[in-house]
């Protein structure tokens, strides 16, 4: 328990040091970086999903807006002018955050996209289903029904005149309502 | 089985029938109206029969009253018996009656030339000669007896009027008829020894080749003087002064024994039956050989008198038979000190009372004041009195009787009787009387023994197949069913069972019940198999159908041991009757398969493959199989639809989409990362 209080300690320390080192060693590559990843920072704060889905999909599609201007950056001279020039730039704002807009518009739209294809493909596997359990019903009479739901608890599988009508009387019913159902 | 050929004249249904035939073996016509009232016997009535292949053969029929019993296990040997001097039997079989009642036994005989020797109702006839008594009469009897002795039989109905006159000059005899009623069952108690005397009529079994020695004595001595000995006196009061006596001085009733016949008589006549004359000192009297003479034996004859229920008692024998008559009271005379000082003072047979008193010690020591149960009273009277009958509560029969007994019983609807002879047995009374005797008897009479520790077996159960019933049959081998079932049929041979039913079925449409105790037992002790499968799925069967089941499986049996092949009535009503059983199998498509097959197997007329059908284990075994994994199948797919419709797979299903858009995210990262790096 202690150690993984003082991991999770630990890991705010382990960006300020990484970040620190960037400030100092690459402070052009941090300026844009600073500016350029502002939209995943605001949707890891906003972020209550289990697994961190938001803040996954925003800073992937960010990172990828941003990629062509940190590339520009490093093979331009690594300079502050460079990346001046590029952070006052309105088109290299619109790119990067419509690449991180685009992220989160992902992130909102495909759950709902791929929960209405799967209760589709639910529907009709419950169909299929019901139908299997309405011939089961239809060929093996209400001994295939789980104990709550014969009509007859005294079913025991030997003959029994009323029994055999009522388990002849009772499937009928039982597998029109699974038809129903389905 | 003959029927009446009612192509005669009409039938008269009151009194004699008039005007019927009734055909035998194809061949023999019994006249019904022509009735002979001189050879009727006993209830047995005789009329004249005449025989299509040879119509100048005189021939009679005995017709047995529905009561008796015949000895039908004798009439195949009597009936190849070409030498004896025997009213040999011709042919037998059950016939019905005209007027509808009932089927009887018929027995036809030739007709013997003569009357009787002694007419029933002439109180003298001319006495014989002893030179003329062994040659007419002796010599072919002991010829007969031999022939008789050494098939294991006996006759049991030797007295003089049953000894017919033959020959042209009436220089010889035949015999007469002893198989229209149970053994001995006519005899006088005249003709009969003490113990066989002793008990009623239908208890005396069949007895001994000894027997028939002792009848034949009497039967001397009668045709000796020309009249009945003691002929004023009632039965019992015979029996008390043979007891008292001893047979030979009573029956000479203080005169003197014909000239010549003291040591013949003296012989036959003796009360130790292994004293008795037999067919080696006969053949030797009738050789001139023999002049030794046996002593007179008063068995079990006290000095001093015993007092029982008011009575004194000078003789064992007749103590023990008092005893039986009176078992309660017994049960605690026998214990009493005055009892035993008597045993050991006044009897002669000194050993009687420690004998009687280690009997009785057996499985402890008997209370005094509650007095003995009904089987030491019945070993207490075995001891006394150990060529006696068995008696038991107030039963008394011969051991060998047994099965007459409760075939009687069964007759008249006595279950008092019915019940006295099943305790008797399954208490082990009976099994006393041989037991009790010492080695000898244990070794001649093993195979009765077994089958009487067979039989306290069978008792034990009461399901059907087994119990009372069971043991009248195996008691009597040529008893007939007395199902209900079958209607009055006479079934004698498991082989006419299944016949007889189809016929039953044929004509009525079904069958009055399926399962009948008597029917069970009769072949459950006839079919010589081992049928205990069966029988034990009958005891268990819980409702109508699987008791149906069960007996067709005894059915089918007993189909494919003695056939007839095809029996379409009875196949076709019990596959109808047996639709139901095929809801056992809760497949519905292998049960409209096999209600198909049940349909087409009632057209076949096998039972065997109807048995086959129903009764399949297998169909039952994959049968179930199949309904497990079905069962299985429809809860797995319980379990998905409930799965798919659950809170959970919609919140799975955002999670997922979540999951596709970071990786969509990440891959568009990454390929435009690479694009940039690389272009």
């Amino acid at each position: 328990m202690a150690a993984t209080k003082s991991k999770k300690g630990s890991k705010p320390l382990m960006f300020a040091i990484i970040g620190l080192t960037i400030i100092f060693a690459a402070l052009p590559t941090a300026m844009l970086l600073a500016m350029g990843l502002a939209p995943t920072l605001v949707a890891r704060i906003v972020d209550m999903t289990p697994g961190r889905y938001l803040t996954k999909c925003v800073a992937w599609m960010n990172l990828a807006g941003l990629s062509p201007f940190l590339a520009n950056l490093w093979l331009t001279g690594h300079d502050m002018a460079t990346a001046i020039k590029i952070v006052t730039d309105v088109y290299s704002w619109f790119i990067v955050y419509s690449a991180a807009a685009m992220g989160w518009l992902l992130f909102l739209g495909l759950p709902g996209a791929v929960a209405m294809f799967r209760a589709l493909n639910a529907k009709r596997r419950i169909y299929f289903l019901r139908e299997k359990q309405k011939d089961l019903i239809l060929e093996w009479g209400e001994c295939v029904l789980p104990a709550s739901e014969k009509s007859d608890d005294k079913r025991t599988g030997n003959i029994d005149e009323n029994l055999v009508g009522k388990k002849e009387t009772n499937a009928a019913p039982i597998a029109e309502k699974l038809t129903t159902q389905a | 089985m003959a029927e009446a050929d009612t192509s005669s004249n009409n039938a008269d249904d009151a009194g004699e029938r008039t005007g019927f035939e009734v055909v035998i073996a194809n061949r023999y016509r019994i006249q019904t109206d022509s009735a002979l009232p001189n050879l009727n016997l006993g209830n047995a009535k005789a009329y004249t029969v005449r025989d299509d292949k040879s119509p100048k053969e005189p021939l009679f029929a005995r017709v047995c009253g529905p009561e008796s019993i015949p000895r039908l296990n004798i009439l195949n040997n009597l009936k190849h018996m070409m030498d004896a001097n025997l009213l040999r039997p011709v042919e037998c079989e059950d016939i019905a009656w005209p007027g509808g009642e009932g089927r009887r036994i018929a027995i036809i005989f030739r007709k013997p030339d003569h009357e009787v020797m002694f007419p029933a109702n002439e109180s003298r006839v001319t006495p014989l000669q002893p030179d003329e008594m062994a040659k007419t009469l002796l010599a072919p009897a002991v010829l007969t007896l031999g022939y008789m002795a050494q098939r294991g039989l006996s006759h049991r109905a030797i007295r003089a009027d049953n000894i017919y006159w033959h020959g042209g000059g009436r220089n010889s005899i035949l015999l007469g008829d002893c198989i229209s009623h149970a053994p001995a069952h006519l005899q006088p108690v005249l003709y009969e020894t003490i113990e066989s005397g002793m008990t009623p009529p239908i208890g005396r079994g069949p007895g001994t080749i000894r027997d028939d020695f002792y009848a034949l004595g009497v039967t001397v001595l009668v045709m000796s003087l020309g009249e009945r000995p003691l002929d004023t006196l009632t039965d019992e009061q015979v029996l008390d002064a043979k007891l008292a006596r001893g047979s030979f001085s009573a029956l000479m009733d203080g005169g003197r024994p014909p000239f010549g016949l003291r040591e013949l008589l003296r012989g036959l006549l003796s009360d130790d039956p292994y004293e008795r004359w037999g067919l080696e000192q006969l053949e030797q009297w009738l050789g001139g050989g023999l002049r030794s003479s046996v002593q007179e034996i008063r068995t079990g004859a006290v000095e001093r008198s015993f007092e029982f229920d008011g009575k004194e008692y000078t003789n064992c024998r007749a103590l023990a038979s008092a005893f039986g008559n009176n078992w309660s009271k017994a049960a605690k005379t026998i214990l009493d000190s005055g009892f035993e000082k008597w045993l050991r003072r006044g009897v002669t047979d000194l050993s009687l009372a420690g004998r009687l008193r280690k009997t009785l010690a057996i499985g402890g020591l008997p209370d005094k004041e509650k007095g003995l149960d009904a089987r030491k009273v019945a070993q207490a009277c075995m001891i006394m009195d150990k060529h006696g009958p068995v008696r038991f509560q107030g039963l008394v029969a011969m051991p060998t009787a047994m099965g007459l007994m409760l075939a009687d019983g069964y007759y008249r609807k006595n279950s008092k009787s019915i019940k006295l002879v099943a305790e008797a047995i399954s208490s082990g009374a009976v099994l006393d009387c041989y037991t009790l005797q010492g080695g000898a008897e244990t070794i001649i009479y093993e195979a009765e023994i077994t089958q009487l520790k067979q039989m306290q077996h069978l008792l034990k159960s009461t399901a059907a197949g087994y119990g009372v019933e069971r043991c009248l049959y195996m008691l009597n081998p040529t008893y007939p069913c007395q199902s209900e079932v079958l209607l009055g049929k006479y079934v004698q041979n498991i082989r006419d069972v299944l016949p007889a039913l189809e016929e039953i079925v044929e004509q009525h449409g079904s069958m009055p019940k399926v399962v009948d105790r008597h029917l069970v037992a009769f072949i459950a002790c006839r079919i010589k198999a081992n049928i205990d499968k069966p029988l034990a799925a009958l005891d268990a069967a819980s409702d109508a159908t699987a008791t149906k089941l069960a007996m067709l499986g005894i059915f089918a049996r007993m189909q494919s041991k003695f056939g007839p092949k095809n029996l379409p009535h009875l196949t076709q009503w019990l596959a109808k009757e047996l639709e139901l059983t095929v809801d056992r199998v809760n497949g519905k498509s292998m049960r409209d398969q096999l209600r198909d097959r049940v349909q087409s197997l009632g057209q076949s007329g096998s039972l065997v493959e109807l048995q086959n059908c129903l009764n399949n284990d297998k169909i039952i075994r994959q049968d179930e199989t199949a309904r497990k994994k079905a069962v299985k199948e429809f809860n797995d797919a319980a379990r998905e639809i409930s799965q798919l419709e659950s809170k959970e797979f919609q919140e799975s299903a955002q999670r997922q989409g979540w999951r596709i858009a970071s990786r969509i995210s990440a891959t568009v990262s990454i390929g435009t990362m690479a694009y940039v790096v690389f272009s």
